[in-house]
């Protein structure tokens, strides 16, 4: 027989992996290229949630792993820890952004050349023209 | 074409499925709804402003800023390349586009006075915040890149209400956005190797074996500055600052230029 926490963690889980599929797909299936960029953003922002998710505790009092006490003794530092949450999927959830927002800042910039070179976001376009191109070359 | 994305579909499924599978009934990411901490977890806690433990301690009561810049201080300054280098990428993809001015076109520029002053009082309100972030990072959730990213929203409202072409004239141009962050990464990386030129090791923060130096673990009233935290997070502030608002300057210059054509 599951628990409460349990029964909500498979919940949290099955809409996280729902949403990640919709991102796949997304990415996978859309021929615009902004929407590509849209979906990238939501698969990682899905993962950040993974992660926050994966650092949690599921018990009561749980408190953030933010020391309150500047000069702690042992004591106090076990007690910290019986109610802290784990603080390093927080700090992977930061590298990722970073990592993130580097790739779509880049992304954005190429789709804007894209658009300036080929008239159009659409990749299946963008393939006719490069035919049609390469065509007239011959 | 429907054949297509059905069979994607599908697939994607099966592929989620067979992980939420892995995740709730085999457990791979730990036991389902964890209430222990993991062992790694607890030790970051145990150490990241404990006065008995002085080889370990970060003297940071933030978990997250003591592991970003103290226990896995290289992994950060490589993000942080990445970061500097996806902004270089974009910087030379459009480089042409920096030297030209934004075309007037004969329309109304910024927005209405109402708008204006609002905003005014937001861009300051954004940078103070902002701020606040990098210099009590050590202490409080925020730090650099959170402060940076926070900083940046102040450009793009400038640029947004009151125009591509009166933020350069207040100062606000690329070259200058550029040298902040060059200049504020060079400081990073100052603090960076500080330890090693005194003798100490790369990314030292407090005393270790071998090596005494040490950053000031406190500031005056003996709130905790977190040693060379304070200083990193600090100093990324501004380097993020700047690079966003190289991005943010680049895009305005595009789009002022699309609208001039």
């Amino acid at each position: 027989m599951m628990g409460i926490g349990e029964v909500f963690w498979l919940y949290i889980w099955l809409i996280i992996m729902a949403n990640m599929g919709l991102a796949i797909y997304g990415l996978i299936m859309r021929p615009n290229i902004l929407k590509k960029i849209a979906c990238l953003t939501v698969l990682a922002d899905t993962s950040f949630i993974v992660l926050a998710f994966i650092g949690y505790r599921f018990k009561y009092p749980v408190s953030p792993y933010i020391m309150t006490n500047w000069a702690p003794n042992n004591a106090t530092i076990t007690h910290f820890i019986s109610e802290s949450v784990d603080p390093l999927p927080p700090t992977l959830t930061i590298t990722a952004v970073v990592i993130n927002l580097s790739i779509t800042i880049l992304l954005v910039f190429l789709a804007i050349r894209l658009y300036e070179v080929y008239g159009t976001l659409d990749v299946k376009k963008i393939a006719m023209i490069k035919k049609e191109l390469r065509g007239g070359e011959k | 074409m429907r054949v297509t994305g059905l069979i994607a579909a599908i697939s994607i499924l099966i592929v989620l499925f067979a992980l939420a599978y892995g995740l709730v009934v085999l457990g791979i990411s730990g036991p389902p709804a964890p209430v222990k901490l993991r062992l790694l977890g607890e030790k970051y806690l145990y150490y990241m402003i404990n006065p008995a433990t002085k080889y370990f301690t970060a003297e940071s009561p933030e978990g997250v800023s003591a592991i970003l810049w103290d226990y896995r201080g290289l992994d950060t300054l490589y993000e942080t390349m990445v970061l500097f280098g996806a902004i270089i990428g974009a910087i030379l993809v459009y480089r042409e586009y920096l030297y030209s001015e934004p075309r007037k076109t004969g329309k109304i520029y910024g927005l209405s006075h109402i708008v204006r002053t609002v905003s005014k009082i937001i861009i300051w309100l954004t940078i103070i915040i902002a701020v606040a972030f990098g210099f009590t990072g050590q202490i409080t959730p925020g730090g650099g890149f959170i402060g940076g990213a926070a900083f940046a929203v102040a450009p793009v409202l400038l640029v947004l209400v009151y125009t591509l072409g009166y933020a350069r004239r207040l100062g606000l141009t690329h070259r200058r956005a550029l040298l902040l962050r060059a200049s504020f990464l060079l400081l990073l990386l100052l603090v960076i190797v500080t330890p090693l030129i005194a003798g100490g090791y790369i990314f030292q923060n407090q005393a270790k074996p071998g090596s005494a130096f040490s950053f000031p673990g406190r500031f005056i009233d003996s709130t905790p500055l977190g040693g060379s935290i304070f200083f990193l997070n600090l100093f990324e502030l501004f380097a993020v600052a700047g690079a966003f608002t190289v991005a943010f300057i680049l895009l305005g210059v595009i789009a002022s230029l699309k609208e001039g054509e």
